[in-house]
C-alpha cells in the first residue's frame, strides 16, 4: 500500500514537473517574441518558436534522466525478456539494440560538437541501425510464433498444457 | 539511482524440451556468445573511426556488414530453431 502511495506521488511530481517544464518553455517564447530578434513579427515568431521548442525539449529530455537517476522511471529490466518457459532472462536482441543506439546517438553528439553542423545521415549509419532494429523485431516474432504454438498446445512439445505468457 | 541493469542470462536461451514441465528449458547459446562479441567489435570499431575523425558518420568495410549481417542471422536461426523445433539432436531421434 505504501509503495502505491510513493508512486502515487512520484508520478503526480514527474506531472507537475512537466508541467512547469511547459509552462517555462512557452513564457520563454512570449518573452523572445516580445523582445529577442527579428525585424519583423513573423522572424520574431519564427525565433521564438524555435526556442521555446529547444527549451521543451531539453527540460522534457533532462526531467526523463532525472525520474531515471532518482528511480522514479525503473529501467533495470529494460533488457528483460519472458521467455515462453518462465524465464526472464536479458535478451541479447535488446542488448544489441540498445548498444548500436548509444552508439550513433554517441557519434551523432560527437560530430555536431566538432563540426557545429547537422551530419549527413550516410546510408551506414541506416544499414547498421536497419540491421540490428530487423534482428529485434525477427526475434521478437520468434518469440511470439513460439508463444502462439505453446498456446495451442499443438506444436509446443510436453503435454499440452503449458501456461501461456 | 540504482546502477543496475540486469544482464542475468544474457547468453541463455530458452529450446523446446518435452521432458520439462513447462514444456522449455535454458541452454547456453553460442549463437548468443558470438553475436555478443561481434556487436562489441563493431560498436567499438565504429566508435573508434568517430573520434579518429569526427567531422562525419564512418563508412563501415562491406565485409564488416556482412559479418554483423550474418552473426544475426545465425543467432536468429539458432533462436528460432531451437524455440520452434527444438534440440537438433531431437528432430533426428
Amino acid at each position: 500500500m505504501a509503495n502505491g502511495d510513493d508512486s502515487k506521488t512520484s508520478n503526480k511530481r514527474l506531472y507537475i514537473s512537466f508541467l512547469i517544464a511547459i509552462v517555462l518553455a512557452v513564457a520563454v517564447a512570449f518573452a523572445i517574441a516580445f523582445w529577442g530578434p527579428g525585424n519583423n513579427q513573423m522572424d520574431k515568431a519564427k525565433v521564438a518558436l524555435a526556442y521555446g521548442m529547444l527549451i521543451l525539449l531539453f527540460m522534457f529530455g533532462f526531467l526523463i534522466l532525472a525520474a531515471i537517476a532518482v528511480g522514479t522511471i525503473n529501467i533495470s529490466n529494460i533488457l528483460e525478456e519472458k521467455g515462453p518457459g518462465g524465464s526472464g532472462g536479458a535478451s541479447m536482441s535488446r542488448f544489441q539494440l540498445l548498444i548500436f543506439t548509444f552508439v550513433i546517438g554517441l557519434s551523432f553528439f560527437l560530430i555536431v560538437i566538432s563540426k557545429g553542423d547537422f551530419p549527413n545521415v550516410t546510408g551506414g549509419v541506416l544499414t547498421l541501425l536497419g540491421i540490428s532494429a530487423t534482428t529485434y523485431g525477427v526475434s521478437k516474432g520468434i518469440q511470439a510464433t513460439s508463444k502462439e504454438t505453446d498456446g495451442d498446445g499443438n506444436d509446443g512439445g510436453g503435454d499440452g498444457n503449458k501456461p501461456t505468457k | 539511482m540504482t546502477g543496475e541493469i540486469a544482464l542475468d542470462q544474457l547468453f541463455e536461451g530458452d529450446q523446446q524440451d518435452p521432458d520439462s514441465e513447462t514444456g522449455y528449458s535454458s541452454y547456453t547459446s553460442a549463437g548468443r556468445v558470438q553475436t555478443f562479441w561481434v556487436t562489441l567489435y563493431v560498436a567499438y570499431y565504429y566508435l573508434m573511426q568517430v573520434i579518429h575523425n569526427p567531422t562525419e558518420f564512418p563508412t563501415l568495410p562491406n565485409g564488416l556488414i556482412a559479418a554483423l549481417a550474418g552473426s544475426h542471422a545465425l543467432y536468429l536461426g539458432g533462436k528460432a530453431q531451437a524455440m520452434l523445433l527444438g534440440p537438433l539432436k531431437n528432430l533426428f531421434k
